[in-house]
């Protein structure tokens, strides 16, 4: 053993690669080629063409500055290799440093838009690709590919293998496809969804209307469907004797939908209301509104079941429902009686599939204007129905009444139209769709204005609901009401039926034994 | 026809010249271009190969890639699919390398050959990982038949797979996937006790005598499972590879009672504690996994690679058990082999050419499949440059050697071809007296410059393997751990609580310098047939002192890749305290050598491993 002669990094001016004369001990490949002047011209065409651009799109002193860095680097890249060596390596680095940060970031976008939401569904999926779960197995050995398979693909650079679901990897995801269903039924019906649905009947006249004598518990509401297919409470077919009865007709507005509670109606509280100023004198309201419904439905309804002796029928509308056609069940998607979902999943699915379609028709401008003035004469003959019993439409000769006669007495009611404004007329504020609101507007001038030749009042609050309160607690969405907007509405009508009604009037002072 | 195998991309790229089924050449990329574990296209390693077999620049019938980039880069996305939105990091890290060097591993072997002079290989062809392993460990190996291990940390998905070989024929039949591993998980041991992965899993290794087996509960309790089979999963909590740059993470070192040892600090007694442990973890499997192996297959032979079979203390365990009535390992088991299993793979199952093997003789020609320098070269260079030295007859040169190893001296040995794969067995090979107490620590720190504790192989001759050792009689390939007879033995008297470098340097045998802390030693038995130089010297040596045994290091310094050629050899004596050169039939002895003076560390050169 010896010392060691040289101790690392001791200083001396003799360097080891230089002081050592080596030798080709074996042939090495060639060295790359040193970068002509051809790479030098063609970066210098591309800086010029890369000024001329710029140039001509205006960017006159960017193409200035490109244009003189291309001089400058292409003057010295001609004028001395080192300097071309030097720029070249400069040009490297940049790349290199541009590249990295463009890769990152689009790798970064990669990752959280792609394998992120990959792994999610992986996960939710119950996949488990890298065997991370602790399975209880007798071997953790997995059976190899044929070897025959490999050698099919010798050529290529992947394998024919991929990772294998886990045993019995079917069965996983079935049970997963159906935990998962299950959790997705579990949570619809818990808002409602399901066997409980509002369910409907045909009706060739009406169309279609909730089937009688239902009482549900919806998205925290309860509802409760009379024997006539009224949301409201059980009453008789002929008015009690001393009693005041209105009969309002209507659509969802009217209806109120599942998420308001019976007694929190706009219908339920007017009721209310008028009983309380009443004295004492009994005063029912009818409350026919019914998802959907349109004028021609409402027509249909009163032409097969009569007014139910109102004395004031109030004909309750957004300005939007005169553009219904006298759809049925069958383009609906209400469950019949008798058929209820079986599922929530089902409900919810046969929602989203009319929502498609509907969605996807093309009624067409053309059509839409006609349906409206359809809507609106339709309206007119409504009005006439329930006050005079008679539509004035032009009757033929022989015709006759098809069908059985009607349940009660057509006709002999005070009529109002009260129209429901959209939330931004509502609420007095602009809306986010202008034209939307001038078709409001126009929709509600020609009703009125066919309604006025009649002389049947209507009523369209605008701006009822400013100050009382925040959009979103009053109305649920742009033309219907939350409990709250139900109050104020509620307390609208309220007063329309008792400074406007003159039968409403007659009725108190009779109560009273004055002279209306 | 000339078949090329190449590995690369990952660590220690190599490449491999079949012809006909015969391996005529294979170099790890890092001895030529003097980057340790250089992962680079082996372009240099190429040349070589091409240049050995005389191939000429139309005549490169096929190239094999060891794996399949592919589907190695579906188990990168499926893992990051499986940790998002964690993994981002190393996700980063990752795919950038893949998109500019991986996924275009053909253009750029291609571009190499073309660089070196060669055209475009006739068929490109891609193996998979454990096939190019399992193809490397039985395709050379004696045996007509055999059962087939390989593990390592990670190929495409597999990790651990089970097969056999019969003929010509390969098949793997079951195996273990991503990210269950055992490379894995000593990897991540590595790591924790301060050690760079993929290379210093062998100084864990060599830590391990150091310590108790007390954590192996603990990993068994918590890291991983293992079946009866041999099989086992692992606990991927504990570790950080799936979404970290790092091996482990918090809980495994909540695990351990604190945080990951630095590299470059003092090893304590938690780090030699959990070097035995998790080596006694590694030990079960393997011996668990022989076992089902000779089970489910029915063969009296085992072969092994992949970089789990350079653990030689298992692999000498598997021996001792006796489970297989022979065993032969790939003595380029890691990465580095893929490439000479790539093109037998190739070979005998693509083109389905036959093998012959006859029980008794490989392929490996003793792992020499590396460069060999001429006479008139090595003098060239002495002469240019001035070196002194001595030209003595064949006759006399061993004798000399020996005599120089008997007085002490540390011998430096860059002779014939170099070998393939991590072990230095000879051509490039540091070599000294066994019995000399002060050996292991002069070795380690002045001429290897390396840490104290690490321990030094013995080369015996074959035939005097049973004087000195307690099972093994054969292993040409340094690949085997095998205890010293007791009678050799000498009871420590030093505490093992002590401080490390008292502990190591009590004396432990008569032959101190390659006894291991607990009288283990890493064995290369040494053959006339495959090794008549070395053999040589033995027997000179044997003649002198009586002991046909001496101290076999790799001739490099720590983090230097072994040399190459006699340049290599020369900077590398001169740099340590090698007393003597032999380059073939000369001797440098450095006393008689100029001043040797550098301007720089050049221990920067080659960074720590």
């Amino acid at each position: 053993m010896s010392d060691v002669s040289a101790k690392p990094g001791a200083a001396t001016p003799k360097d080891p690669s230089s002081g050592v004369v080596s030798v080709d001990w074996f042939p090495k490949p060639a060295p790359p080629a040193p970068e002509g002047h051809v790479g030098t011209l063609v970066r210098v065409a591309i800086g010029a063409a890369a000024g001329g651009v710029l140039w001509t799109l205006g960017h006159a002193n960017i193409a200035y500055a490109a244009w003189g860095i291309t001089a400058v680097v292409g003057g010295l890249s001609l004028a001395s290799p080192r300097a071309r060596g030097a720029i070249a390596r400069g040009l490297a680095w940049f790349g290199r440093a541009v590249g990295n940060v463009v890769g990152n970031v689009l790798l970064t976008i990669a990752y959280v838009l792609v394998i992120t939401p990959a792994r999610l569904v992986k996960s939710l999926s119950g996949a488990d690709d890298l065997r991370l779960s602790n399975e209880k197995i007798p071997s953790y050995y997995e059976p190899c590919d044929p070897e025959e398979h490999k050698r099919k693909y010798a050529h290529a650079m992947f394998a024919t293998e991929v990772v294998r679901p886990s045993r019995g990897g079917l069965l996983v995801w079935l049970v997963t496809a159906i935990v998962l269903l299950g959790i997705a039924e579990g949570i619809l019906r818990a808002k409602g969804f399901g066997p409980d649905a509002v369910l409907y009947v045909s009706d060739a006249r009406a169309g279609y209307f909730p089937a009688p004598d239902q009482m549900r518990d919806r998205y925290g509401g309860r509802v409760h469907v009379n024997h006539f297919g009224m949301r409201a409470p059980d009453v008789t077919a002929e008015k009690p004797a001393g009693t005041f009865r209105i009969l309002m007709l209507g659509d969802s507005t009217l209806w109120g939908g599942s998420y308001v509670d019976q007694d929190q109606l706009y219908a339920r509280i007017l009721e209310k209301k008028l009983n309380d100023a009443s004295g004492g004198g009994k005063v029912e309201v009818l409350n026919m509104g019914v998802n959907g419904w349109g004028p021609f439905h409402k027509r249909g309804f009163v032409e097969g079941h009569g007014n139910f002796g109102a004395d004031l029928a109030l004909v309750c509308l957004p300005h939007d429902d005169v553009d219904r056609d006298k759809y049925t069940l069958m383009s609906l998607p209400y469950f019949s009686a008798g058929q209820p979902p079986r599922l929530a999943l089902e409900e919810v699915m046969m929602h989203t599939m009319w929502r498609y379609r509907r969605d996807r028709v093309a009624l067409g401008r053309a059509w839409r204007e006609t349906q409206r003035e359809m809507g609106i004469r339709e309206y007119d003959r409504l009005a006439l129905f329930l006050r005079d019993g008679d539509d004035g439409a032009p009757k033929d000769e022989g015709a006759a009444r098809v069908g059985p006669a009607p349940l009660t007495r057509i006709g002999g009611s005070e009529v109002f139209f009260e129209i429901l404004p959209s939330e931004s007329a509502g609420m007095g504020t602009p809306s986010t769709d202008p034209e939307s609101a001038e078709v409001e507007i126009e929709v509600v001038a020609r009703l009125k204005k066919s309604l006025d030749a009649h002389g049947i009042p209507s009523h369209f609050p605008a701006g009822l609901f400013a100050g009382k309160g925040k959009a979103e607690d009053l109305y649920h969405d742009d033309v219907h009401l939350h409990w709250q907007g139900h109050q104020v509405y509620a307390a609208f009508l309220a007063e329309r039926v008792t400074q406007d009604s003159r039968s409403y009037r007659s009725w108190i002072a009779k109560r009273a034994g004055r002279a209306p | 026809m000339n078949i090329l195998g190449v590995s690369a991309l990952y660590h220690d790229s190599a490449a491999c010249l079949v012809r006909d089924g015969e391996i005529i050449a294979a170099a790890q990329e890092e001895r030529f271009s003097r980057k340790k574990h250089d992962a680079r296209v082996p372009k240099y390693a190429m040349a070589y190969c091409l240049a050995e077999g005389k191939v000429g620049p139309s005549d490169i019938d096929m190239v094999v890639f060891y794996d399949k980039p592919i589907t190695k880069l579906t188990r990168l996305l499926t893992t990051y699919m499986a940790v998002a939105p964690r993994g981002l990091k190393s996700f980063l890290m990752a795919v950038p390398v893949w998109l500019k060097d991986k996924a275009w591993v053909a253009a750029q072997i291609e571009g190499a050959l073309k660089d070196a002079g060669y055209k475009r290989p006739k068929d490109f062809l891609f193996a998979e990982h454990h096939y190019s392993h399992a193809a490397s460990a039985f395709f050379p190996s004696p045996f007509r038949e055999a059962a087939v291990i390989t593990v390592d940390g990670v190929g495409e998905w597999t990790t651990t797979s089970v097969g056999m070989g019969e003929g010509n024929k390969i098949e793997l039949l079951l195996e273990q996937r991503f990210p269950h591993s055992l490379g894995l998980l000593y990897s991540a041991f590595t790591y924790f006790t301060g050690f760079r992965v993929n290379s210093g899993e062998y100084k864990l290794m060599g830590l391990a005598p150091y310590g108790e087996p007390k954590y192996v509960d603990v990993i068994k309790d918590n890291l991983i499972h293992i079946r009866e089979d041999g099989s086992y999963r692992l606990n991927l909590d504990y570790f950080g590879y799936l979404d970290d740059l790092k091996m482990t993470n918090d809980k495994f070192a909540d695990l351990f009672g604190g945080p990951a040892r630095k590299g470059e600090t003092e090893i304590g007694r938690r780090e030699m504690d959990m070097a035995r442990s998790i080596q006694a973890v590694t030990e079960e499997v393997m011996l668990k996994l022989t076992r089902f192996a000779r089970a489910a297959t029915g063969k009296r032979h085992l072969c092994m690679a992949g970089g789990v079979a350079l653990n030689c203390v298992a692999n000498g365990k598997i021996i001792q058990a006796k489970i297989f009535d022979d065993v032969w390992i790939q003595p380029a088991a890691g990465d580095a082999g893929g490439a000479v299993g790539a093109a037998l793979y190739a070979w005998h199952r693509v083109l389905d050419k036959p093998r012959e093997a006859d029980d008794v003789h490989d392929k490996c020609r003793g792992s020499f499949l590396g460069p060999k320098f001429s006479r008139e070269k090595t003098k060239e260079f002495l002469d240019k440059n001035g070196f002194p030295y001595e030209e003595p007859s064949v006759e006399t040169r061993d004798a000399i050697i020996a005599k120089l190893c008997a007085e002490e001296k540390v011998v430096g040995l860059c002779q014939g071809r170099m070998e393939f794969g991590p072990r230095a067995l000879g051509g490039r090979s540091i070599i000294a007296d066994a019995r000399s107490a002060k050996m292991q620590s002069f070795l380690n720190l002045a001429t290897k410059f390396r840490e104290s504790f690490r321990p030094f192989a013995p080369i015996v001759l074959k035939e005097d393997a049973a004087e000195y050792f307690e099972v093994v009689r054969e292993s040409p390939y340094m690949l085997v751990v095998d205890q010293l007879r007791k009678e050799r033995c000498i009871a420590q008297t030093v505490d093992p609580s002590t401080n490390l470098k008292d502990w190591v340097n009590q004396p432990r045998s008569d032959v101190p310098a390659i006894t291991h802390v607990d009288y283990s030693a890493r064995i290369q038995t040494v053959d006339v047939e495959r090794n008549p130089r070395l053999h040589s010297i033995l027997t000179e040596f044997k003649k002198l002192t009586g002991y046909g045994i001496l101290v076999n290091t790799s001739y490099n310094v720590r983090s230097e890749p072994i040399v190459c050629t006699p340049e290599d050899a020369y900077r590398c004596f001169m740099r340590t305290g090698i007393d003597v050169l032999v380059l073939d039939d000369f001797l440098v002895y450095k006393d008689k050598q100029p001043k040797w003076e550098e301007t720089t560390d050049w221990r920067e050169q080659f960074g720590l491993d």
